[in-house]
């Protein structure tokens, strides 16, 4: 009779722990979480999301801890989240209840709390427990239409110093299956003083198709109209080495120029021109900070290296780079400068938490974006733009990005 | 009435090692100190240089002067800055071939101060040229090392700086700050919003007040050669964590 009531007991314990579990999923989905599972092994519960809600995925995930302590979840010891992109599992992030419990009861602040979790980028045998997984809240489907300001600009011309070109942008974005994304991109100029052809019209139409395999291989896929006026496909093979503090990208693409007019007509589609490059990243994880060597053909499909230095404060990016290829620039009072140097500034834009992701969703852009070439009439060295893919907000799944983002994020 | 105005000059000021120069760098008025302002921490600002201060281009030193800069901590010990400067009224077009001077500056910490050292900063200014990224000719090209220690009493916080400025590269013109530099920093700890500044820039004797109001405003305003009226200000802000 006893272990009759002690079962029963047992049972009863382990419904309980089953429906917070539930209740939790359920209110994450409630929030605008998606691609949300969660499987329990013995004291550790395991959930997977998918955040499309914060623009910043620290800020999500800190949100996530905050909100825990409503649920009774004394039944497990830890907590460990597998964060995805694009349904495509990127970051394994685990807390002691404990700690966080101490968090919450003002025993240790929010830098003893992140210092103590961990995070990993290495996935692979977390991934595995949510094969059988039920999903809830899929992301698929859902159209995003983030609209956000461009700015382009010239110096350097006597008849007119400073010329700038000020755009809308309103991109559609789509995730049709796991790492499967729709990206169309309208500019609207807004303000032009630049001379030359500028139309207001679409610059990018593409389907990208991003995949993750093991020990940490990422490989990414466009084709279709692509950024800078080209028709073609580009792929991306990126390897991370000793977690995420070395990766190499081989990169090839065949494309046209070409471009689509105002009426969507396709002009100019000739010269077929072959892009490659082979990059070499080493991540300096206490300053956050890619040290970055690329060697292949830039956009104007000349040869040649850049070195680039990109600090990053959480949302803010700040890069300095020096590039060297066979076409040489032009500089300022005509002179020939034999490479090119600048830097580049990406500060966040807008919203910092949008609306609940829907069927159809209008957001504000994630960033804004200001380059600054010393030579600004030369072609030399200027990177290829990709479009969205799984690399755009790779970074913010580094663990040292989620610790940092968490220290200034998470509030008892 | 004055004790309340006292108080609010005493909550909304503050003492500030950190703040910027003429130049855009960290330093005392015209002169580059060796201190590196935090990890993340960011100036926009703007200075002005009278007629006579600022020689660019044909047109020599006739114009008065508005350089605009932007500088980061980008490390630790890390300074850059870009600064993009006006000479005011000066026409751009192709019979004036002026064009506002773009300009490029690095500073490593290469010794951070210690309770018996004083911090020693290396300073590159404008030598995009020397690391191959343009062939036009530097105007504001120095280069230099210059050390900064401070002291406190009960009453005043004194900050001496010297520097030497030594054309490592060759340059094609004069240096901005060319052999010793030096200067002091003086504030009174009752009045600690308000710095006092003497300094020697290589070829004159400059002088200047400088304040901080609500800790990210600096304002500063002094005399070149002790007669030409000049300043500066900037606002700060932070891209790091804490």
């Amino acid at each position: 009779m006893r272990s009759f009531i002690l079962v029963g007991l047992w049972s009863l314990g382990l419904f309980s722990a089953h429906a917070q579990e539930s209740q939790l999923i359920q209110s994450l989905s409630d929030q605008g979480f998606e691609n949300l599972a969660s499987v329990a092994k013995g004291k550790d519960l395991y959930i997977t999301y998918e955040n499309n809600l914060y623009r910043f995925e620290a800020k999500g995930l800190a949100n996530i801890l905050m909100n825990l302590s409503e649920f009774d979840l004394d039944a497990y010891e830890r907590i460990h989240f597998l964060l995805r992109s694009q349904d495509i599992p990127m970051a394994i992030v685990s807390v002691s209840l404990e700690d966080l419990s101490a968090f919450k009861n003002g025993i240790i602040d929010r830098f003893a709390l992140a210092t103590k979790m961990q995070f990993s980028i290495e996935i692979d045998k977390i991934e595995d427990y949510f094969k059988a997984a039920e999903r809830m809240n899929s992301s698929f489907y859902k159209i995003d239409i983030p609209i956000g300001l461009r700015f382009d600009y010239l110096l350097g011309d006597f008849n007119d110093g400073f010329q700038s070109r000020t755009y809308v942008n309103s991109r559609v974005l789509s995730t049709l299956g796991r790492g499967t994304e729709f990206e169309f991109d309208f500019l609207n100029i807004v303000q032009n003083d630049i001379p030359g052809r500028a139309i207001s019209s679409p610059v990018t139409m593409k389907i990208t198709q991003s995949a993750r395999f093991g020990q940490n291989t990422f490989l990414s896929a466009s084709l279709g109209y692509l950024p800078q006026g080209r028709f073609g496909m580009y792929t991306r093979f990126r390897n991370y080495l000793d977690k995420e503090r070395f990766y190499l990208e081989l990169m090839y693409g065949v494309t046209r120029n070409g471009y689509l007019d105002e009426n969507w007509a396709i002009q100019n589609n000739r010269n077929s021109d072959a892009f490659w490059q082979a990059v070499f990243n080493y991540r300096w994880n206490k300053y956050d900070t890619d040290i970055n060597l690329a060697y292949g053909t830039f956009y104007a499909a000349d040869l040649g290296y850049k070195f680039q230095i990109q600090r990053q404060f959480n949302e803010v990016y700040f890069s300095l780079f020096y590039a060297r290829t066979d076409v040489k620039s032009s500089g300022s009072f005509g002179s020939v400068e034999p490479a090119i140097i600048g830097f580049s500034l990406t500060v966040p834009f807008g919203q910092s938490k949008f609306i609940k992701p829907g069927r159809i969703r209008a957001r504000t852009e994630d960033q804004f974006y200001l380059l600054y070439r010393y030579s600004g009439f030369s072609s030399s060295g200027i990177d290829i733009l990709y479009g969205n893919d799984i690399f755009s907000d790779i970074r913010e799944f580094y663990p040292e990005v989620l610790r940092k983002g968490l220290m200034k994020h998470l509030k008892p | 009435m004055k004790q309340i105005f006292l108080v609010v000059l005493y909550t909304l000021g503050s003492f500030c090692l950190f703040s910027q120069s003429l130049t855009g760098t960290n330093g005392l008025f015209k002169i580059p100190s060796a201190y590196i302002a935090p990890d993340g921490n960011s100036y926009i600002g703007a200075s002005f240089y009278p007629k006579g201060y600022y020689e660019y281009l044909n047109a020599g030193s006739r114009y008065t002067a508005m350089p605009t800069f932007i500088t980061l901590s980008m490390y630790e010990r890390v300074e850059i800055m870009f600064r993009y400067t006006h000479q005011l009224g000066h026409e751009v077009n192709p019979q004036t071939q002026y064009f506002p001077d773009r300009m490029f500056t690095l500073r490593y910490n290469a010794l951070k101060e210690g309770k018996n050292n004083p911090a020693i900063t290396v300073g590159l200014h404008d030598v995009s040229e020397a690391f191959g990224g343009t062939t036009a000719i530097p105007w504001f090209l120095s280069t230099y090392l210059v050390a900064s220690k401070s002291f406190q009493s009960n009453s005043f916080t004194v900050s001496p700086t010297i520097g030497y400025a030594y054309d490592v590269f060759g340059a094609s013109r004069p240096m901005i700050f060319d052999g010793v530099f030096a200067g002091v920093e003086l504030t009174a700890n009752q009045f600690s919003y308000i710095t006092v500044v003497a300094e020697y820039d290589s070829s004159n004797l400059n002088v200047a007040l400088k304040t901080t109001v609500l800790g990210h405003l600096h304002f500063a305003v002094g005399l070149l050669d002790m007669q030409a009226l000049s300043g500066f200000f900037t606002y700060r802000f932070n891209l790091s964590n804490r």
